[in-house]
């Protein structure tokens, strides 16, 4: 618990993420918004992502979801907002920090991994190699929303 | 389904629990298992540190700090709670008899500005003396009393009950009172498992270590884990819980820890039906009560007995170690620090100068008289943080901060050798020598712990710069005599691994030769 005190201030200290608990007197579920990286469909867009943290964190990885059905991800599944990420499955290490992790994730918008697809729509275009068909495809999911 | 037990109605504000005044409504008073709450309101004060706390308090005293956050080590005192929660156990309806109960002890509380806590628990007490020779033994009304650091009359409240000949250590003036207490004034107890491996094959119930602390008067409830007691304790902050155990050899209520003025700490057997053992010695016959026994710091302490061999985790009997009043906190000396400080050197030595002070897992600092876990990438943690990552994948071990996978079981020399064989040749010459030392102490060694025995002959001799070495085996089969003798020097004198230390020396000048 002194753990999440301790990110807490670290995460308050920085502002290029915008990562905060949702509400002040529990730790235990925090909010995150990720702004669309430049030069991707995602570009011009803010996503939420929740982030609830299990009694065993920092050994066990922070559970991380966007919301659903707003993010037409390869990685993420568009009904439920899962994410399909390394770090915070197998690869997750006690080293990382919510922060990190956001920031992974935000990562993942500009580099989409089609070996492990959770959007089977976009990872079939993906792995056609149509990036301009996903890029579309992307667009057209985001434009639907508005 | 708990209660804290207000002293006075003002006490029911955590926030002025250290500052009492004269009792504006006496009778501010609870007790455990009583759902009625037809005066009273019940406030739940969320805590986001470790632990939350609800009280039953008076009407008449709720204001806004009730509802502010309490923090963890301000939480109300005193905390009062029966395990059974009634006199009369066995009953269907333990809310009605709980009331009743609670209702004799209003009558016979003095509204006085003592407390009606102390009172409460004057009553349980000599209830439960009084029911000492109830004929139906099942009145063990043995309360859970939690007071603050400044509660007056705290010897009396005990009702200690000692041994005649108890020789109780000599009054202690206030300065070194101050040394046994936390900074809030109370005592502490602590209970590890006391894993015995040279005596016993079983090893009694495992469980986390226990810390409690109490203010002088206390008294500590031993007694089993049931649902009951769960939900009892569950929004209390852990450090003012009972003592309770998962097992069944454990009475529902056991016995209690007492604490006095002077933080000398007692145990009692309440009638339990397994008994309870300090140092081996059985305090009383089963279902019957104890003398108060002092403790002392490193007493060996036991609850029950294995009941069908203990096989079955649920009837294993509890062994514990009990420290007191903070004697598991080391201070650290002028040799701790300087250890710690020539770690850190060597770290910033293999690290190329970067100086990193945290425990990269709990992000705290590595202090003195700290485990530590240094792996070979030399990266560390605290071994408390890293423990549960090291032992889940025990002997292979994958950094959490560079990823190094390395393997925990490697044997010194092999890793020696690697590191040689990564280097120039000079210094992997210079390593063979090294290991050719070390091996002939080892043997040496082995030698003289067989005295007479004469399987390993290991000739070492230094004169040729290149570094020879020979290692004679008599044969295999008494080889594998030493590696059951010796077990401090089996993995180096294992033949496999000296031939694979053969091979990892590649080196065509030295010369391994294995007769047989």
């Amino acid at each position: 618990m002194s753990r999440l005190i301790k990110e807490y201030k670290t995460i308050n200290a920085q502002d290029d993420i915008l990562l905060f608990p949702e509400t002040a007197d529990n730790l235990n579920n925090w909010t995150a918004m990720i702004t669309g990286p430049p030069n991707t469909p995602y570009e011009g867009h803010d996503f939420k992502l929740y982030i609830s943290i299990p009694d065993a964190y920092p050994n066990s990885p922070p559970m991380v979801k966007f919301h659903r059905e707003a993010m037409p991800h390869v990685n993420v599944n568009y009904e439920t907002g899962e994410i399909c990420l390394d770090i915070l499955k197998g690869e997750w290490s006690p080293v990382y920090n919510l922060l990190y992790t956001v920031q992974s994730i935000e990562r993942l918008l500009s580099e989409p991994n089609a070996d492990s697809p959770l959007n089977l729509e976009l990872g079939i275009l993906m792995r056609e190699g149509d990036k301009t068909a996903y890029d579309s495809l992307v667009r057209y999911y985001l434009q639907r929303q508005k | 389904m708990y209660h804290f037990n207000q002293g006075t109605g003002n006490q029911a504000q955590p926030s002025s629990s250290e500052s009492p005044q004269s009792g504006s409504n006496g009778n501010a008073f609870s007790a455990f298992g009583i759902s009625h709450s037809n005066q009273n309101n019940i406030i739940t004060t969320e805590n986001s540190g470790s632990g939350s706390a609800a009280a039953i308090v008076n009407r008449n005293t709720i204001n806004d700090s009730s509802s502010e956050e309490t923090p963890h080590d301000r939480t109300a005192l005193p905390i009062t709670l029966s395990l059974t929660g009634n006199n009369n156990n066995n009953n269907n309806n333990p809310n009605l008899n709980s009331v009743n109960a609670a209702t004799n002890h209003i009558l016979n509380v003095p509204r006085s500005t003592l407390g009606a806590a102390a009172a409460a628990a004057d009553l349980a007490l000599s209830n439960n003396n009084n029911t000492g020779n109830d004929p139906n033994g099942n009145t063990k009304n043995v309360r859970h009393y939690v007071y603050s650091a400044n509660q007056p009359n705290a010897d009396s409240l005990l009702h200690l009950d000692l041994q005649e000949n108890t020789i109780l250590p000599p009054k202690l003036t206030n300065k070194e009172l101050r040394k046994l207490k936390d900074k809030n004034g109370l005592f502490s107890l602590r209970l590890t498992p006391f894993i015995d491996n040279v005596s016993t094959t079983n090893q009694g119930l495992y469980f986390d270590p226990i810390v409690r602390t109490a203010g002088p008067g206390s008294q500590l409830v031993i007694g089993r884990y049931t649902e009951r007691v769960r939900e009892a304790i569950s929004k209390l902050p852990e450090n003012y819980h009972p003592v309770v155990f998962k097992s069944k050899v454990i009475s529902r209520t056991h016995g209690c820890f007492k604490v006095d003025s002077q933080g000398n700490w007692y145990i009692k057997d309440v009638k339990s039906s397994s008994g309870t053992f300090l140092n081996h010695q059985r305090l009383s016959p089963a279902s019957t009560l104890s003398k108060d026994i002092p403790l002392h710091d490193g007493d060996v302490l036991q609850l029950g007995m294995d009941f069908r061999g203990g096989t079955e985790e649920i009837y294993r009997c509890v062994k514990m170690r009990v420290e007191i009043n903070k004697s598991w906190k080391r201070k650290a000396n002028a040799f701790n620090k300087e250890a710690l400080n020539k770690i850190k050197e060597l770290q910033k030595l293999t690290n190329g100068g970067i100086d990193e002070e945290d425990c990269s897992i709990c992000l705290s600092k590595i202090k003195p008289c700290q485990a530590i876990f240094i792996s070979p990438c030399s990266h560390s943690w605290h071994f408390h943080c890293v423990r549960r990552l090291v032992m889940s994948s025990y002997p292979q071990f994958v950094c959490p901060n560079c990823r190094a996978a390395c393997d925990l079981e490697a044997t010194i020399e092999s890793s020696d050798s690697e590191d040689a064989l990564s280097e120039s040749d000079d210094e992997v010459q210079e390593d063979h020598q090294i290991q050719q030392s070390q091996l002939k102490q080892e043997t040496d060694l082995v030698n003289k712990n067989n005295s007479g025995v004469s399987e390993v002959n290991t000739e070492n001799e230094n004169a040729n710069h290149t570094g020879q070495f020979n290692i004679f085996y008599t044969s295999p089969h008494n080889n594998n005599n030493i590696n059951e003798n010796n077990h401090t020097t089996t993995s180096q004198l294992d033949p496999n691994v000296l031939n694979s230390l053969g091979v990892q020396l590649d080196d065509p000048k030295d010369d391994i030769d294995m007769e047989h």
